[in-house]
């Protein structure tokens, strides 16, 4: 087909999303916005275009969702503090080399009285466990510096319990596998450098299988194909070191195949609408799969490599060689 | 608030028994002639407990309600501060508040089903006294109904956060689940940990709770946190079993077996019904080692010749798998259904069915292999053919890989070939030559 990533244009729907602050949609995404701007900021990243946000206005947003009663952050002004907004706070903040911004202590003292007593974390007070947030913890943590406060085992015989009978984990005991979930279980693993925690073959069998005949991959069976799968799959493919183990070709056709090339943006599948979420690991799909032109991505973390290499987090996954530009 | 959006707020709060978001601004049914008498709610539209909210209003209504929410949420959480340490003060929160609190929440709950923030300020009036928790758990079963709602995690916490607070702590400890590690302690139900073990709930409640995850599944398919939560739900069934073996109890287990089965046999394509089937069958499987009565052994037998009310999912999901080839979720559940289980018991009890089954659907995989044109009594039409032959070979690849006769590690070329089915096998060739790779 011969589809190139249109940078430019992805980068210009990125810069375009703040600006119509009275849409529906803006007031509708409003829970999500902490992590909206972390998407786009990644994917800029990953595009090589960080500075087109406003450093400064970006770091005074994050600011302004610092919830001092919790010592976390919310999604935005008047949200709740959650673990996933505060997550993605310390990514952002990381990113622009802002993390002095942080009362650190208050949010290690929040994020560690999340865990709950089978070691999984709940999201925030009112008790919601998920592997998600347990994730968010781990990262959180090792971002600040303050992973060793984490009682790894705890942490690790939880995740433990969410591997299902067919390789895959879920978010919680019981629950079906799923790709997201799979990510997030073996991004903490890795991060805990716990991978033998894992029977390897089953799992990247299980994640090969995500792969459809269009070359997309799905969260799980029998769903349809997703862009943002190209990451959670992906990442956790490369993690694992089985990235060979897909087909690189046609996810690479695939996830090009899903750009809105009029108004720039990538969707979840050819002819949707794009979104920021979509954008972002559909670029991170691509940097993992060594297309040219884009910068290195850390899969555990979803954050520039060479950012991640200079706090000494980096682990050992593999992406594929980054191809020349043509 | 506007009256809009007070309006919107007043039916919510009637827990309707279902609530949809309906196409325009609901001009189509409103004679602008029409009497205030046949139809007090409007523009809204109640019919039999069925809430009907035309989008473009609904919308209008939201952006009303995000100033107003932001408004009561700081009034809220002035409250919740000074809440006396020795428990909740009706006297405190003005009923204009709490109305305002519910109003605005239940309109951005409704467009909104994830907006956690409108969530929580309604556990906050919960936790000052000026909500009812079985009120609010009718009022979860409306938004439920929505398909935007019926997939969120949140609600579907919302609801198990409510029965903790409905039913009180009988017991401390999950029971024994046939874990993944042996070193998993027996207690899981910490205080604040997310998990309807040990409540007390009894039949009525949990088919209550099931009815909705069925309803909900139906709303929207494969939804993952609603099975997810039938989990929990049969967990803390299974968990109540251990001490109570009352026939109401025991009943529900036996329902929620069947109606597990017979929602496969209508959903051939849902996997996600499929694997909880399994984790049912491990549940169970946990309860007969742990010597309940539920497949009790009869005197004179042993082990093996356990009559079984129903066939374990081998069966079911062999039969399926033959009946309806050209499903994919079918050869998943089988393989599923195969996998060794966790328990020493269930090791015992399954493998001679399994072996059956096992040998039986090598042979059937390797006919659909050996001769395309093979329909098996009627169970393929033509133009399935090629999916078939791709399940059957993927099943086989599967089945040598557990056998250990095919390796994986260096062949990242043999995976890929696996995965992508090869597709119609050309003239001459071996089909699926990797099967045969030992």
């Amino acid at each position: 087909m011969g589809l190139t990533l249109d940078i430019p244009l992805h980068v210009k729907y990125i810069q375009s999303l703040g600006e119509n602050k009275d849409d529906l949609v803006y007031h509708l995404t409003a829970h999500l916005r902490m992590n909206a701007i972390y998407w786009g900021l990644t994917a800029l990243c990953v595009m090589k275009q960080k500075d087109a946000l406003n450093r400064d206005e970006m770091i005074e947003f994050v600011m302004s969702c610092w919830d001092d009663e919790a010592g976390a952050f919310g999604a935005h002004p008047d949200h709740d503090a959650h673990l996933l907004s505060t997550l993605s706070a310390i990514q952002v903040l990381t990113m622009q080399d802002a993390l002095e911004r942080v009362d650190i202590p208050r949010v290690v003292k929040y994020i560690l009285s999340l865990q709950q007593s089978s070691g999984v974390f709940a999201g925030d007070a009112y008790g919601e466990v998920d592997t998600r947030f347990l994730c968010c913890a781990v990262l959180a943590l090792s971002l600040l510096g303050r992973l060793h406060e984490l009682d790894v085992e705890k942490t690790v015989g939880y995740i433990r319990r969410c591997r299902n009978f067919d390789g895959g984990f879920g978010a919680r005991e019981g629950a079906e596998s799923h790709a997201a979930q799979v990510f997030v279980c073996v991004a903490a693993l890795a991060v805990l450098d716990r991978l033998d925690e894992i029977d390897q073959d089953s799992l990247g069998w299980w994640l090969a299988e995500r792969q459809l005949p269009n070359g997309g991959l799905n969260g799980r069976p029998e769903k349809l194909e997703d862009v943002c799968y190209s990451f959670w799959v992906l990442s956790a493919m490369s993690i694992l070191n089985k990235i060979p183990w897909i087909n690189a070709k046609k996810l690479t056709a695939f996830i090009l195949s899903a750009q809105d090339l009029e108004h720039g943006g990538i969707a979840d599948r050819p002819g949707d609408q794009p979104d920021v979420f979509h954008t972002n690991f559909g670029v991170a799909g691509l940097s993992l799969l060594g297309y040219p032109g884009l910068d290195d991505l850390d899969p555990v973390y979803c954050m520039p490599a060479s950012l991640i290499e200079s706090k000494g987090l980096r682990k050992g996954w593999t992406a594929l060689p980054r191809r020349e530009l043509a | 608030m506007s009256a809009l959006s007070r309006k919107l707020g007043q039916l919510l709060a009637k827990s309707p028994v279902s609530i949809e978001l309906l196409p325009g601004d609901g001009s189509e049914w409103l004679a602008e002639d029409m009497p205030e008498e046949s139809n007090p709610h409007a523009p809204f539209l109640l019919m039999e407990g069925n809430l009907g909210v035309p989008r473009k209003l609904a919308y209008k209504a939201y952006l009303e309600s995000v100033p107003a929410f932001r408004r009561s949420r700081t009034v809220l959480h002035a409250y919740l501060r000074v809440t006396p340490a020795t428990g909740p003060s009706l006297d405190l929160v003005s009923a204009e508040d709490v109305a305002d609190i519910l109003d605005s929440s239940s309109v951005l709950l409704l467009v909104n089903p994830a907006h956690q923030s409108a969530l929580n300020a309604r556990k906050g009036l919960l936790t000052l006294g000026a909500l009812d928790a079985t009120r609010e758990l009718r009022f979860a079963s409306s938004l439920l109904t929505l398909h935007e709602g019926a997939k969120q995690s949140v609600l579907w916490h919302h609801r198990r956060w409510l029965l903790r607070r409905i039913y009180s702590l009988v017991s401390s400890s999950c029971g024994e689940t046939p874990s993944r590690s042996s070193d998993i302690p027996g207690s899981l139900a910490g205080d604040g940990e997310d998990s309807l073990c040990g409540l007390g709930l009894d039949s009525d409640v949990l088919s209550t709770e099931f009815a909705i995850v069925q309803r909900a599944c139906e709303i929207y398919p494969r939804n993952y946190h609603a099975w997810a939560h039938r989990y929990l739900c049969a967990e803390a069934l299974a968990t109540a079993l251990r001490g109570d073996t009352g026939p109401g109890l025991m009943d529900a287990w036996q329902q929620e077996r069947d109606r597990i089965r017979q929602w496969i046999e209508r959903h051939v394509s849902d996997y996600s019904a499929m694997q909880y089937a399994c984790h049912l069958e491990d549940l169970d499987r946990g309860l007969a080692a742990s010597g309940e009565p539920i497949t009790a052994v009869p005197a004179g037998h042993t082990q093996e010749k356990i009559p079984e009310e129903r066939e374990s999912v081998v069966e079911h999901a062999w039969t399926l798998v033959q009946a309806y080839p050209s499903h994919k979720s079918l050869w998943l559940y089988l393989r599923g259904a195969l996998r060794p289980q966790f328990s020493p018991a269930a090791l015992r009890l399954g493998s001679a069915t399994s072996d059956r089954v096992r040998d039986g659907a090598r042979a059937l995989a390797e006919r659909f292999l050996s001769d395309g044109s093979a329909d098996h009594g009627g169970s393929v039409s033509p133009g399935e053919h090629a999916l078939v032959r791709r399940h059957a070979a993927r099943f086989l690849a599967w089945l040598s890989w557990q056998e250990g006769k095919l390796k994986l590690h260096g062949r990242e070329g043999a995976v890929r070939e696996i995965m992508a089915g090869g597709g119609e096998p050309r003239q001459g060739d071996a089909p699926y030559s990797f099967v045969s790779s030992v």
